[in-house]
């Protein structure tokens, strides 16, 4: 039997009072694509904190990679591709630059790099398609090669579990098949991914299974299923038609 | 023009200003990259007046002024830090209440214990009469910070940009966040000897905003950073020796003209470059 990449078990967040998550469960298997869907307030970035280690869990278990997330961390596992709206995009550091801060984990004291970490960051660089961009500030990308920028650092870290918030937001239609294109060959090379999206665009194309989340799980399965008018209505909180 | 460079160093007392103000201006001019990043520039506002009852008490009690400045310095730190985690009022709020009472502290301590203590130097800078001992402190503190902060700006930089992934690979952002601050305090205490507490929030804001209107690049704005404001603390000393006036005020005001002309003719950020740029781009 595989071993999951992530194993959520009846996970609960709390903030003072409120409830955030109640009960969730999920497995990430290698190779698939577990989309998340839900409005904003519905838990995914609790979701998302918790396995990231940012948010405390009031309950249940988090494994992965069969273990303490913490080690899986450590050991370079786990990459993260922010939300856009997290990221400053005036920062003064260049496409390159940022791909290589997914060594920094493998470097030394002061993350000097190596000629190994700059063939891993030129490959990732050139896997994502943003070669004749390389030394461009970031905030001189597209929507969609931003997105890739933050892929490529996943790619040079070399990690198994791919985390993206939001990754089409922003995103224009021809960049979201370029996109989805380069995950899915990441997923088929082994690589667990999950995302978080409150809306629908790229879903039923990337993913192998959706969540829909609104505090608990709604709804666990197919795409073809998940985006049932009637579920979606639930999700979003709105009358079915 | 060389007699008019060389006849102020004849005074020694000018030679120490010289060297007291360039260490803490290239001290402050890469810690000041990080903190405009990062956006921590009220932080700094916070630490630099916060010393002043370390200081008075340094005074008083014959200590080294380090010694005393740092206590106070890391402690409103710890304060701010444990305000804002117990409370909910909000950040600026608590840096606001935290750092006002240590200083008010700081007034309180130097009217009531009588003295040779002089406020007005403490506050304002007497770069002009530094002791030896001052400037040791001043020298040993500036290389230290320096030295972490050139080994570790990788990670410095990581944190600014992007503190989710550095947690996401398994670096710790709160011990990051604590290095950091403690080479905030120590880069106060060695400001403070420079141009006075009250201008020290200059020191560490001025040289990262000028120097991030002039690149797109991190490591080119380090470098220009320590150039910019090295070369206008220069000539700020000089002014204020050939002017005679406050060297602290005329040090600052200096690295503030720094900044103008970049906020004119930068390549990033200039308005006049921009000016000309879409001038350019109409008529071509």
């Amino acid at each position: 039997m595989t071993e999951s990449i992530i194993s959520i078990r009846d996970l609960v967040v709390r903030y003072g009072t409120v409830q955030a998550l109640a009960d969730v469960s999920l497995e990430l298997l290698p190779g698939r694509i577990i989309g998340v869907i839900g409005m904003n307030g519905s838990g995914k970035s609790s979701l998302f904190g918790a396995v990231m280690g940012t948010v405390r869990a009031a309950g249940g278990d988090i494994r992965l990679f069969g273990g303490d997330p913490a080690r899986a961390r450590k050991r370079n596992l786990v990459s993260y591709v922010p939300q856009s709206e997290a990221v400053d995009w005036d920062f003064p550091i260049s496409v390159a630059e940022v791909v290589m801060t997914g060594r920094y984990g493998r470097l030394g004291l002061t993350r000097r790099p190596r000629a190994a970490d700059r063939d891993a960051v030129a490959r990732a660089i050139e896997r994502v398609g943003l070669v004749d961009l390389a030394d461009r500030q970031i905030g001189e990308l597209s929507g969609g090669q931003r997105k890739r920028v933050f892929v490529a650092r996943g790619i040079a870290q070399e990690a198994t579990l791919m985390l993206l918030d939001e990754p089409f937001a922003g995103v224009d239609k021809g960049s979201e098949y370029t996109i989805i294109d380069l995950l899915r060959g990441l997923a088929a090379e082994g690589r667990g991914i999950l995302i978080s999206t409150h809306d629908l665009a790229g879903v039923p194309e990337l993913c192998d299974e959706v969540i829909l989340l609104k505090n608990r799980v709604l709804f666990h399965g197919a795409p073809e299923d998940a985006l049932a008018a009637e579920r979606l209505a639930l999700a979003f909180g709105l009358e079915p038609r | 023009m060389i007699d008019w460079v060389l006849e102020p160093l004849q005074y020694g007392f000018m030679t120490r200003a010289l060297l007291v103000t360039v260490v803490a201006a290239v001290t402050c001019a890469l810690l000041s990259c990080w903190l405009v990043q990062i956006g921590w520039s009220l932080m700094g506002d916070a630490v630099s007046h916060a010393v002043l009852p370390g200081v008075a008490i340094s005074y008083i009690l014959g200590w080294p002024f380090a010694v005393g400045a740092f206590i106070f310095g890391a402690g409103a730190v710890a304060l701010i830090g444990g305000v804002r985690a117990t409370t909910k009022i909000k950040s600026d709020a608590a840096i606001g209440v935290v750092f006002t009472a240590l200083f008010a502290l700081g007034l309180v301590i130097i009217s009531a214990v009588p003295s040779q203590v002089d406020l007005g130097h403490i506050l304002f800078g007497n770069v002009l009469g530094v002791t030896d001992s001052d400037i040791a402190q001043v020298v040993v503190i500036g290389v230290v910070v320096v030295a972490v902060l050139v080994l570790k700006r990788r990670d410095f930089t990581l944190f600014a940009f992007d503190p989710s992934h550095a947690n996401a690979i398994g670096i710790s952002t709160k011990r990051l966040s604590v290095l950091m601050l403690g080479l905030l305090a120590m880069t106060v205490v060695v400001a403070l000897q420079a141009v006075g507490i009250v201008l020290v929030v200059a020191m560490l804001i001025t040289p990262g905003a000028t120097a991030y209107l002039l690149t797109k690049r991190f490591d080119r704005m380090l470098v220009l950073s320590v150039v910019v404001t090295a070369a206008a603390s220069v000539v700020g000393v000089y002014a204020s020796y050939y002017l005679d006036v406050s060297t602290g005020g005329a040090v600052v005001l200096a690295q503030a003209i720094a900044f103008g002309v970049a906020y004119l003719f930068g390549a990033r950020g200039g308005v006049v470059t921009a000016l000309v740029r879409d001038r350019r781009a109409v008529t071509v």
